[in-house]
Order: C-alpha cells, then structure tokens, then sequence
C-alpha cells in the first residue's frame, strides 16, 4: 500500500476519534431559558393528558430527561432523579422523562417500564415527533438529554450519545442534581 | 277500455313475478331502485306491495351484505348462513351507533330465519336507537322464540326482557339490578360471551362512553376479543370524556382495525387525534370516513338526512383540513355539504380567511346578522383584522361589547370580546393593553378541557403570537408562539410566527428549522396559501423595532 494511502487512512482516523471525543451538544444552554412543551403522560397522576410540566414546575428546581431509545442505564438515571425529587420536601423540586418519537415506545408500554423500575414521583411520557420539541434544538445523535433548570434558567446540561451514558456519568449527573436548589 | 285493462294488468303482474322468484344473494345492486319516502296516500294497495320491496318492521328496503363492514361475528342460534352474515352486519352497525342499518339488517336477517330469536333481540334494539317502527313488539317475539333458542341467547334475551320490564314491573333501578344478575349469571357460565361482556358493561348507562362503572367490562371482553367493536369504540368515548384522550387512542386504533367499512370508526379517531396532536393522520382518515360514507349512501339507498353521523363527520374533517391547511379540500366538501343543505358557519369562515378570500367571508358574516348577532360582530371584527381595517373592526367590537355588557355570564363572548378587542388595541398602538387582555385569555382558557376540542387549543395563543408581532414585542411574541407549539405540536401559525420573529431578530438557524417544521405541518396544503401565511407573519415581524431586536437575539 502506498504511504499516501496509509498517511490517508491514519488522518481519518485521527478525524473520527478527534469527533468522537467531541462532547455531544444538545438542548437549551446554560443560561438559556427551558420552554413550554407538552408531552403525552404514560405514568402518574397526569396519566393519559397532554402535560407540560414546565408551565406547572414555574420557578421551581426541574430536571427534564429526553431519550430517544429505553435502556438499562436510562432507568438507572430515572431511578437517580426519583431518589433525589423524593429527598426534598413535597413539590420543592421535579422530574420528568420524555421519550422521543411516537414510535420508539407505546405509552402503555412506556408505563409498565417505568413500573418496573419502581419510580415513585418521576412521571415519564412520550413526545410523539421523534424531533422534539422545536424550540429545544436537540441534537439527532443524543440518545440522552439532561436538563438541569432552577427559576426558569439551564443550570446544567449533559447530552450523551448511544452508549455514553455510563455509570460515572450517571454519577455526575446525579452529583449535579443534588446541588440543585430552590431560587431563594 | 280493453287496451287500458291490459296495460293495467300487464303493469301490475311483472313486479308481481320479480317478486314471487327467490330474491338472489345479497349483492350490491347495480343502481338501488326508486323508493318513495313516504307512501303515496292515493296508491292503490296492490300496486304499492308490487312496486316496493320495503319491508314490514322498519319500511326499509333489504340490506345489501358489505363484507368488510366489520370483523365481528357473534354466531347465533340459525341454520341460515344468509340470516347470520346480516345478524353479524346487524351488529357490526349496532356498535357504531348506525341505528337505521342495524334494524334493517336485523330485519332482512329476518327475512332468512323468522325464528332466529337473537335477530330479533337485535332489530328490538336498532329500532329503540333509532326511534322508528316497534321496538317493543319486536323484543316480545324475541321472548316468544325463547324456548327455540340457545341457551346464551336465552340468558341475553331475559336479560333484556328484565331491563324493559316485560318481567315484571319494578323502578328501573330495580330492573337494571334484575338484568345484571341474569348477565352475571351468564358471564359465570359463558365467560367467553361478547355479547354478555358488553350488555353488562352497557347495563351501567351504555353509549358514548357511559361511566366508569362499565369500563372493566369493555375491558374484560377485549381481552376476549381485541377487536371487539362496541367495547373498542366505547372506550374512546369514555377516554375522551374523562380528559385522559391518549389513553383511548389504542382504542380508537383498535376500532377502525374492528370495523374497516364503517365510517364512523374512521370518524372516532378524530375525538382523541385533534386532541394528542395526531395531525399527520388524523385529516386523512377522517377523509375516508366520508369516502365510506358515500359509499354506504350509495349501496344502501340512504340518504344523508337519514344519515345522522354524516354532518357531524362532514364538519370534523372540515376542521381538520382547515388546521392542516388543506383548503381546497375543505372547499370541496363545503361545495357537497351546501348540497346537502348543511352550514357549517363558523368553519366557513375560517376557510374564507385561511385563504384570504375575504368576499366570501363577508357572505357568511352578512348571512349571520340575521341571525346572531355578537358572533356575526366577532367573525366582522377578525375579518377586518385580518386585512388591516381597524375602523370596521372598532365599529363590530362596539357591538360585541354592548352584547356582552348584556350577557355577562357568557364566557364564550367575553373570550372572544378580549381576543379581538386585545388584537385591535395591538394594531392600533396601545399594544401594553392588548398584550394584557390576550395573555389573560391565554391564562383563562389554556387549561380548558372543553376549549382544547377539535385542536383548538392554542388559537388564543397564536392570535397572542400575531399580537405581539403586530405590537412590536419580541419576547411576547416568542412567549405566546411557544405557548402554542406547547399546547398543539401542529400549530402552523406559532411555527411561521416563530420563523419570522427569529428572521427579524437575526437568528436565522432557528428561523430556517420552524420554518421547516411549518413545511412538514403543512406538507399537504396549497403551497400558495402557505406562503401567504409565511408573508403576512413576515409583514407583522417587521414592526418589531430595532431595540427589541438586540434583547431578543440575545437570549
């Protein structure tokens, strides 16, 4: 093989790495404001109702979940976000999970999933346009997004692509949301 | 004489012998043969029974057999395959409230088998819907043929028989108590019995939906049969009703699964679609409601005031095209529903607008001051805002608010006082005001179950938007757009509104991705009204000052 077809092949690999190591970007910014959207409620009180828990969460600490597959580690992040909501007192903080595109998951099925993973106070829900929210501008490669928001301000954001969310970004998350607090 | 003597007779003998031969298998006539709709007082008896295969019950003519009505079966006590396909027929219609073409494919079940006691059963119930021939008489030949009948249709039939009190008398608290034990009784020895599952979950107050209390047992017959129609198409009203629409819609899939001929089950849909967002489906399958209904008008000689599904299903998908912006569709089926006599006025005019065809709105407003005054003042008053004409609308809201000051307790007035009054102050320079009263109206009816029907759930929002736009507010117009993509995900108007304003306020990533999703919204309208929609918004962007423009972009 002629070295200009191996310097050829090593500079795309050096690409391609140089990309994947990029992080993912995705969703409102820190300082950005999280904007009203509703979504189809699988679990929980609003079960069967079109909800946007933003308007309802106001200037309260929220913490929103988009997911574009159901996996092991995504209910271990849910499971993280209903430990610290259920830490705090009553409606000081919420929580919610919204998985994109009608077909990635029925809302029936969506609720027994999260049954399973004994959520007690994390509704999750579908949104049926697999885009999102417009206003959101989530990126296609985030397999998960994770919005941190207190008064109505991004304080946190984690976007991770299929495979990268692991548990010492779970870790990290969960450490970030136990920061959280209520504007004062 | 003699000659006239031979015509007579001649005339009178070949109906005669059409129908002495055995009538052939029910197929779909080529052209269904003149029935008049009320007999002619001075026909002479003899030729009227020649001329007029109507039958006895119900005055209708035979069913004709449609063999993809429906997929449910209930087979039943009759050696007659003929008289069990327009049992099951009969049934088919019955769960979708078609009351008129379940009593008369009962009937011509009847005319197969007259000792089937079930056909019977079902005619009783059709002719009860619908209101016409004897209901009763009809339920007491079911009870006559009770020792000839199997032993489920017994249990059913006595059932029934409690439940009209023809055994024994009693409130008719005391009858329905009756009639659930006798279905309990049967549900303990035939679990697997449709028809028992859903009289009993009916016995609680049945049709639409009905209350709580019969949902475990449409739901337990589903788990019988999936695609049970009556239980799939009462589920969907009982969602819809108890304001959790996304649980119904499996249902409503389900039902147009259950019943693929019947356009009403292509119709239900649209109760939970135009509530969840469904829009990229909903409009097309209300459509084929209608195709199907023709269909049936055709095939069974109906016609559309006997039908009455039609008008309401006609205006649905006229919603529904309207929200897609797909007028020209909606035109046509105005054109057939003027046809038909109907009016749809509020819709019309919205059609009118959508496609800036003022003249015809003015039509129907100058039709509606006859009749209602503070709506024909409303829809004048959108009309003139619409086109810029801010004298007219202040002369129409004059009007609407000396009908309010009047009728006080009339939310649906007020709210439309405040949209076009708040509209108005927004054109005319006093857009603090205007921007007030349409976000208080946002906030007394964004949480309305009942405002929300038939996608109407961000209208206030967008008209908030447009406001906004109108005012030169950029973070209000960003507020009131969002809103309206929160509460309905196909809201065009708020997607091109925050195209514009992000066009305006120099985020043009942000422009060009609404203005995509506004595309993929209406990827089946009129490009021609599309970019008309685009331009208006665009015009109203360009009051947004300068210095509203830096804090926007800034966000």
């Amino acid at each position: 093989m002629p070295n200009c077809c191996l310097a050829a092949i090593a500079a795309t690999l050096a690409t391609v790495l140089a990309v994947a190591k990029d992080p993912c970007v995705s969703g409102p910014q820190v300082g950005e404001k999280p904007g009203p959207y509703s979504f189809l409620v699988a679990t929980g009180p609003q079960r069967g109702q079109p909800t946007c828990y933003i308007c309802e969460t106001a200037d309260k600490p929220g913490v929103i979940i988009f997911a574009r597959t159901v996996s092991e580690p995504l209910g271990k992040l849910l499971g993280k976000c209903d430990d610290t909501v259920a830490s705090r007192p009553k409606d000081e903080m919420r929580a919610w999970m919204t998985v994109l595109g009608e077909k990635t998951i029925a809302l029936d099925e969506l609720g027994k999933w999260a049954k399973q993973l004994g959520l007690k106070t994390t509704p999750v829900g579908v949104f049926d346009d697999a885009v999102g929210p417009p206003s959101y501008k989530l990126a296609d490669d985030a397999d998960v997004t994770v919005i941190l928001f207190v008064n109505r301000k991004v304080v946190c954001n984690f976007a991770f692509r299929a495979g990268e969310l692991n548990e010492d970004a779970i870790k990290r998350v969960a450490e970030s949301m136990g920061k959280m607090m209520p504007d004062k | 004489m003699t000659q006239r003597l031979l015509s007579i007779v001649t005339l009178l003998s070949l109906p005669l012998a059409a129908t002495a031969l055995p009538r052939p298998p029910a197929t779909r006539p080529a052209t269904p043969g003149r029935v008049p709709d009320i007999t002619p007082v001075y026909a002479p008896g003899a030729v009227f029974v020649a001329l007029d295969d109507r039958m006895p019950r119900t005055k209708l003519r035979p069913a004709v057999y449609v063999s993809d009505l429906c997929v449910y079966r209930y087979r039943v006590g009759t050696r007659s395959p003929e008289c069990q396909k327009f049992v099951d027929q009969a049934l088919g219609y019955f769960y979708s409230y078609v009351w008129i073409e379940t009593a008369r494919s009962a009937e011509t079940a009847l005319l197969h088998d007259p000792d089937c006691a079930y056909a019977w059963l079902v005619l009783h119930k059709g002719l009860e819907r619908w209101g016409q021939g004897d209901a009763i008489g009809a339920l007491k030949k079911a009870q006559e043929l009770l020792p000839k009948a199997p032993h489920r249709e017994q249990l059913l039939i006595t059932a029934r028989l409690h439940e009209k009190g023809l055994l024994g008398g009693g409130g008719v608290e005391e009858r329905r108590k009756r009639a659930a034990q006798a279905l309990d009784e049967m549900l303990t020895i035939y679990d697997d019995d449709e028809e028992a599952w859903f009289a009993r979950g009916a016995l609680h107050g049945g049709f639409q939906g009905g209350p709580a209390e019969g949902v475990p047992f449409y739901k337990s017959l589903l788990r019988i049969d999936p695609l049970h129609p009556g239980a799939n198409h009462e589920l969907v009203h009982f969602y819809e009703g108890s304001q959790r629409p996304a649980l119904g819609w499996p249902y409503a899939v389900g039902y147009m699964k259950s019943s693929p001929g019947t356009p009403h089950a292509w119709h239900m849909q649209a109760h939970l679609a135009t509530r969840i967002g469904k829009w990229d489906k909903t409009s097309d399958w209300s459509a084929h409601a209608i195709e199907l209904e023709r269909e049936y008008h055709r095939v069974q000689g109906v016609k559309h005031h006997q039908d009455h599904q039609f008008s309401h299903h006609l205006e649905t998908l006229t919603f529904s095209l309207l929200h897609d912006g797909r007028f020209r569709e909606a035109a046509d089926i105005k054109r057939e529903a003027e046809g038909y006599g109907l009016r749809f006025t509020q819709p019309w005019f919205r059609l009118a607008i959508g496609r800036r065809d003022w003249d015809a709105a003015e039509k129907v407003v100058t039709e509606l001051r006859k009749s209602d005054k503070p709506l024909a003042a409303y829809l004048a008053a959108v009309l003139d805002l619409e086109r810029g004409d801010t004298a007219g609308a202040a002369a129409e809201i004059d009007v609407l608010r000396q009908a309010q000051q009047k009728r006080k307790d009339d939310r649906r007035l007020e709210q439309r006082l405040w949209e076009v009054q708040g509209r108005h102050l927004c054109q005319t320079g006093s857009g603090e005001s205007g921007l007030k009263l349409l976000q208080r109206l946002v906030e007394k009816t964004k949480d309305s179950y009942a405002h929300h029907a038939w996608g109407n759930g961000a209208v206030y929002m967008e008209a908030w938007g447009i406001g906004a736009l109108d005012a030169g507010n950029a973070e209000k117009a960003e507020e009131g757009f969002l809103e309206a993509l929160a509460h309905d995900a196909g809201s065009v108007r708020a997607a091109l509104g925050m195209s514009a304003l992000c066009g305006r306020v120099g985020r043009p990533d942000e422009a060009r991705k609404f203005e995509a999703l506004a595309r993929r919204l209406w990827s089946k309208a009129d490009p021609v009204d599309f970019e008309a929609l685009r331009d208006d918004l665009i015009r109203r962007a360009a009051h947004v000052p300068a210095a509203a423009t830096t804090a926007a972009g800034s966000r």
